[in-house]
């Protein structure tokens, strides 16, 4: 048992070691989707030197988007399955803030998963992850292994974009657009108040400490658009966060494509970071974060 | 409470200090039993009168099957098991019976699915039959009578200990009281054999924490409707990888459990052993959950008439004994018809071994291994969708989607947290082939070292996100 644990503390002490040296060239070790938020979480927790200007908040909608297409300084901390609220969560928590935080509001309605206890729950566990990293979910051997083998093969500078951002699969679309619809209801007001709310006070106190805040949509089917839940979370977009005092973003005109009712295919996907580049140089938010 | 949080490494802790503390020694049990009832309140505080019900159904009727009036006794065992049936089935299988029985709607029918589920009351209240069982067919033998104290409080004790002893409570092994009861006695630190638990805990909790928690994250895909998108390779390698998750959970789960009670100084059976190398279906159920299976055989199946009543009976037992076992697992039909899929293994079985008498060939071991593990994996399938329409969309998908795109990266993670539990059955043969213990530490003598090392190493960086055990609904 002695020989056991020393060995593994050896271990240890060796794949520090080489976390050290080689851990910031380990990129996309995530193995789920879960994995995924959560490693997100913890590179803006624990990662200090990384640096950004904005911030976009928002669940696997906004995680399509082209941040290369974005100035330099754009970082994506969108969570697949859940909405802006955990990201608003997480950085209120910490005691960075960006110049600009992009806010997508299409899954405002969700409710706040507890996921973000597992990442920064203010323990010990929090302490431990901070200083050992082979605590953090990032660093998992076998993601990483999963890393080292991807770049190996693809080449460490390609990206890679998944074949279902291509795939346009015309009956799961179907189906999520029909199950979307079924659905007619909104949600109870005191839920949404409840709600906004909680967004209004973290919005003001990043305000406070020198954020600009904006609110964007990103395009789904059209059917989906039109739903009352979506209507219903843009009035209270509008009254909660009130023109000119806030800045929004207007749905773009023109329809989109998605590969399964919600998520915009690739090219699409291009076409509204484009769109979102120029709303936010219209309305000179970029020229502010540049400054 | 789950075994990898820390609440319950603090409220282990806590109690082993305490248990090993000099002059402690006429507190252990209670001490062990007050952990117990924090261990099961913390999950389901709402819900321990429940489990103190049963305990006290259990301690009454025992003591009184052996101390009572000779002419009751048996009316008071049958009154005994009848309560904790009662108990299972009113809580388990309310919710089942509101569903089928009663259109929605109906104030019963709302009121019997509304029940809540008590965590581990399958597992307490077999236990709490085979105290009863035991104590009835052994209540003229010395040997166990002299463990039924003749103190009720004194018994009491006893029996809320065997009921409630922590390890074991939430997901079993199923402690059979004949061999629990005789290890209570105090216990010393120094006859602790640290080797043995610190072995079974590092293989539990590497088996339920690296892989079992990780495979569980790719396995979500075989859920409506999500394994209507994938390839029918991919729903293959699904069924393979849950095959591995389940073993990996419960496994690792009873190797957890058998680890705790070696601190505070009790054995438990072991309950696995290398399964997935069963070369026939009664050999399966003789490795798979051993606990429960021996249960089954010892407390139904043998009473019930067992194979001593000609073949059709012997037939018709062997499936009653393993759809009531399937129901045991869970209240959904699913779980009835997953029963009867291996009843009917086990009578197909029996049938062809009495007019059919196959070579001892090592090529048709082999074959008979990988189709009672082919088998055995798609049955699981009542187990992971217990909506019967989604086992049969699965089923259909299985062949419909061959030109649906394959999930690579899932297929490849489930490949590789695999390999421990391969690995382990790999292990397996070796002994088989008589490389034993010795011979193979004599061969790598540092083996072992690395092996645990390895997986420590793993539980410590690599382990999945947390999650209950699967067993822990049953």
């Amino acid at each position: 048992m002695r020989k056991t644990l020393l060995v593994t503390f050896l271990l240890l002490v060796v794949y520090s070691s080489w976390i050290h040296k080689f851990g910031h060239t380990i990129s996309r070790s995530a193995q789920t989707i879960e994995q995924r938020n959560i490693v997100k979480a913890e590179e803006f927790l624990y990662e200090s030197k990384q640096n950004f200007d904005t911030l976009i908040l928002g669940s696997s909608l906004s995680s399509r988007l082209l941040l290369d297409s974005l100035p330099n300084g754009c970082r994506d901390l969108s969570f697949g399955g859940l909405s802006a609220r955990e990201g608003l969560q997480l950085i209120t928590m910490s005691d960075r803030t960006p110049k600009l935080i992009l806010i997508e509001i299409n899954t405002l309605s969700l409710p706040k998963s507890d996921f973000l206890s597992n990442v920064a729950d203010g323990s010990y566990w929090q302490t431990a992850k901070k200083y050992l990293p082979f605590f953090r979910q990032k660093y998992q051997p076998v993601g990483v292994l999963k890393a080292l083998v991807r770049d190996w093969h693809y080449g460490k500078t390609r990206t890679i974009i998944p074949e279902t951002a291509f795939r346009v699969d015309s009956a799961v679309r179907q189906r999520t657009i029909y199950e979307f619809t079924s659905h007619q209801q909104t949600q109870a007001d005191s839920e949404f108040r409840c709600i906004f709310g909680e967004i209004k006070n973290q919005v003001n106190l990043l305000r406070q400490r020198g954020a600009s805040v904006v609110f964007f949509e990103v395009p789904t089917e059209a059917e989906l658009q039109t739903l009352p839940v979506a209507r219903q979370i843009r009035r209270y977009i509008c009254e909660y966060f009130p023109e000119p005092a806030y800045t929004h973003i207007k749905l773009p005109q023109e329809p989109y494509v998605t590969t399964d009712g919600i998520h915009l295919t690739y090219r699409d996907s291009g076409r509204f970071t484009a769109y979102l580049k120029q709303q936010l140089e219209g309305s000179m938010m970029l020229a502010n974060t540049n400054r | 409470m789950l075994y990898n949080s820390f609440e319950f490494i603090r409220l282990l802790l806590i109690t082993f200090c305490l248990y090993y503390f000099p002059g402690v020694g006429r507190w252990q049990v209670p001490l062990l039993i007050i952990a117990s009832l924090l261990f099961y309140a913390y999950g389901q505080a709402d819900l321990l009168w429940l489990l103190l019900l049963s305990v006290l159904i259990n301690i009454l009727t025992s003591y009184f099957v052996v101390f009572g009036r000779q002419s009751l006794r048996k009316t008071i065992a049958i009154c005994g098991v009848v309560g904790n049936l009662s108990i299972l089935c009113f809580y388990k299988y309310g919710p089942l019976l509101g569903e089928t029985f009663f259109p929605s709607g109906t104030a019963l029918g709302e009121w019997l699915v509304s029940l809540p589920l008590p965590i581990g009351i399958s597992f307490f209240t077999f236990q709490g039959i085979s105290l009863i069982v035991d104590t009835y067919r052994n209540r003229e033998v010395n040997e166990y009578r002299t463990l039924i104290a003749r103190s009720l409080i004194k018994h009491a004790r006893t029996v809320l200990l065997f009921k409630a002893f922590f390890p074991q409570l939430i997901a079993g092994p199923i402690v059979k009281a004949h061999f629990f009861l005789p290890q209570i006695s105090p216990k010393l630190l120094k006859d602790v054999q640290w080797e043995y638990c610190f072995r079974t805990l590092v293989l539990g909790y590497f088996l339920k924490m690296v892989v079992a928690d990780n495979l569980k994250d790719y396995t979500v895909l075989m859920t409506y409707p999500y394994f209507e998108t994938v390839s029918s390779f991919t729903l293959i390698a699904l069924l393979f990888g849950y095959s591995m998750q389940i073993f990996a959970d419960f496994a690792g789960y009873s190797l957890i459990a058998l680890g705790l009670a070696a601190l505070f100084g009790y054995r438990f059976p072991i309950n696995f052993n290398f399964p997935y190398m069963a070369t026939s279906f009664s050999d399966f159920w003789r490795r798979w959950h051993i606990s429960l299976s021996s249960f089954l055989r010892e407390y139904l199946y043998i009473p019930l008439g067992g194979n001593r009543r000609g073949p059709v009976r012997t037939y018709i037992n062997l499936l009653l004994t393993m759809v009531l076992g399937g129901l045991w697992h869970g209240a959904a039909w699913s779980y009835a018809v997953w029963g009867l899929a291996h009843g009917l293994a086990l009578a197909g079985e029996r049938l062809v071994r009495d007019y059919i008498r196959l070579p001892r060939a090592s090529w048709l071991q082999a074959v008979k291994v990988v189709l009672v593990f082919g088998y055995v994996t798609f049955a699981w399938l009542l187990f992971r969708l217990p909506d019967f329409d989604h086992v049969l969309a699965y089923g259909r998908s299985l062949f419909m989607n061959s030109r649906k795109p394959h999930e690579v990266l899932s297929v490849g993670f489930i490949a590789v947290y695999s390999i421990p539990v391969l690995a382990y059955h790999w292990f397996y043969l070796l002994r088989k082939q008589g490389a034993n213990q010795q011979a193979l530490s004599a061969q790598w003598p540092h083996l072992d070292v690395a092996i645990n090392s390895f997986m420590l190493f793993m539980i410590i960086t690599n382990s999945g996100s947390s999650s209950t055990f699967i067993y822990f609904q049953f």
